[in-house]
């Protein structure tokens, strides 16, 4: 064993975890080595000294706030209370479901042509509805340029709330995607993209983002995103970079268990 | 046997127990602050960080594999959770802030070795905050957070022998560094 060898293995040496042969090595080259030995001997009393940092207590505040963020996150998940009622109420034999099902079409039927609807009322509705939603894509393009970060995440959401974005809401949460600053911006994006990553032009920016991304949770959101999709080309973004080597390991670990699953 | 207990636990939570993961964060939350605070040296910051971590873990509980170890995924996350702040809000550890810096409380109490262990802490933190980052991060993993190599080489993406390399060049430069401070007192 020479020198640099002998460095090597030194911290475990010092906390007793070194294997008996290299430990053997390393004591019969401390023996031999006199600069090796004095080094040996000084930095080991320093690394025990580096115990008299005390660990600290955190604040007991945090405790709270970790159980507010569970207590959320069940909330979400639950049921709502709506949700429980429907479950119990509707009929669960298949029969009993399809004669339900017909009688609130045949009511529905009998009622409509039952109603006299105005005709040009109807088409001033539809024509204050069609302004209402290009003025909800204007709000939302134009709170996506904003420089405050949570400004463009009230545009991330007014974006999502959106029945059918138009291309440019579409491509602005895409640019978002690729060029902002803040990962939770971008990760917001990439959850209103989501529901729309079955359109092949969002599919394949998507796929060409992935490997791209500095941030691995946008990258793991990204992957959850085309999962979605059964086409080839969001399975064959996924597998690239389950065998990419410069990625984050964990980022590579979602992937491989992403393809895995859907095999 | 923590380990094994830790690993049942995360699976029950990424199977949908979620409130497992309250046992997982009574058990590292304090191992977890102290790793960012050695880091970091901010108490805000590392009260933040544990709060992403955890909030990260259940949000991505389903990428946790059953070949994993519980801890040196945590530690992973942590890891990016902490690169990614830094990023954020270019936060630099230059100098201690002036909560970590109370002083410590002495197994002897006795009012001279008192003050002589409190300046012996406080000139330990200052050293290692001067110290390269990814130098203390190596040390801090290996030093304080109870972690075998082979655990700290997964969490940093290296060989185990770089690992050792590194912790011995880390502690080396601590301690020059940690001599400087001491002279520079005395003088």
């Amino acid at each position: 064993m020479n020198c640099e060898q002998a460095s090597e293995y030194l911290p475990e040496y010092w906390d007793s975890a070194l294997d008996e042969i290299p430990r053997r090595e390393l004591e019969a080259h401390l023996q031999t080595c006199a600069a090796c030995r004095e080094e040996a001997a000084r930095l080991k009393a320093f690394w025990f000294r580096l115990g008299a940092i005390p660990d600290e207590a955190p604040d007991a505040a945090s405790r709270g706030r970790f159980d507010a963020m569970l207590a959320d996150y069940r909330r979400a998940v639950r049921p709502s209370r709506v949700d429980r009622i429907l479950e119990n109420w509707w009929p669960r034999r298949p029969a009993v479901q399809v004669a339900c099902a017909m009688g609130m079409l045949a009511i529905g039927l009998l009622a409509g042509h039952a109603l006299t609807v105005d005709v040009q009322g109807r088409g001033e509705v539809a024509r204050l509805r069609d302004e209402i939603a290009s003025t909800r894509q204007l709000v939302a393009l134009s709170l996506l340029r904003e420089s405050s970060a949570s400004e463009r995440l009230k545009g991330v959401d007014w974006s999502d709330r959106l029945p059918h974005p138009e291309p440019q809401v579409v491509n602005a949460l895409l640019e978002t995607v690729n060029y902002d600053d803040t990962v939770d911006v971008r990760l917001a994006a990439v959850d209103a993209l989501r529901r729309l990553s079955s359109e092949a032009d969002v599919q394949s920016r998507m796929a060409s983002a992935l490997p791209v991304q500095d941030s691995p949770l946008v990258q793991i959101a990204l992957i959850d995103a085309l999962s979605d999709s059964r086409s080839g080309q969001a399975r064959d973004a996924i597998r690239r970079v389950a065998e990419l080597r410069n990625v984050d390991p964990l980022v590579r670990e979602h992937a491989r268990s992403v393809m895995e699953r859907k095999q | 046997m923590q380990a094994r207990e830790d690993h049942h636990l995360m699976k029950a939570v990424r199977n949908g127990d979620v409130g497992k993961l309250a046992t997982l964060y009574a058990r590292h939350q304090r191992p977890l602050f102290n790793f960012f605070l050695r880091l970091t040296c901010s108490r805000p910051a590392s009260e933040d960080l544990v709060h992403d971590v955890f909030t990260r873990i259940l949000k991505y509980r389903s990428s946790y594999a059953d070949s994993e170890n519980f801890a040196p995924w945590m530690y992973r996350i942590a890891r990016n959770a902490h690169i990614e702040q830094a990023r954020r809000r270019r936060l630099e550890v230059v100098a201690p802030d002036p909560a970590t810096q109370r002083e410590p409380v002495s197994p002897e109490p006795g009012p001279e070795q008192r003050a002589e262990y409190g300046q012996n802490v406080a000139l330990l933190r200052r050293a290692l905050a001067r110290l390269p980052e990814d130098k203390r991060e190596v040390l801090v993993l290996s030093r304080f957070q109870n972690l075998r190599y082979e655990e700290i080489a997964r969490i940093l993406d290296c060989e185990v022998g770089a690992v050792k390399v590194r912790v011995y060049r880390a502690v080396r430069q601590l301690e020059q560094i940690y001599n400087e401070l001491a002279g520079e007192k005395a003088s």
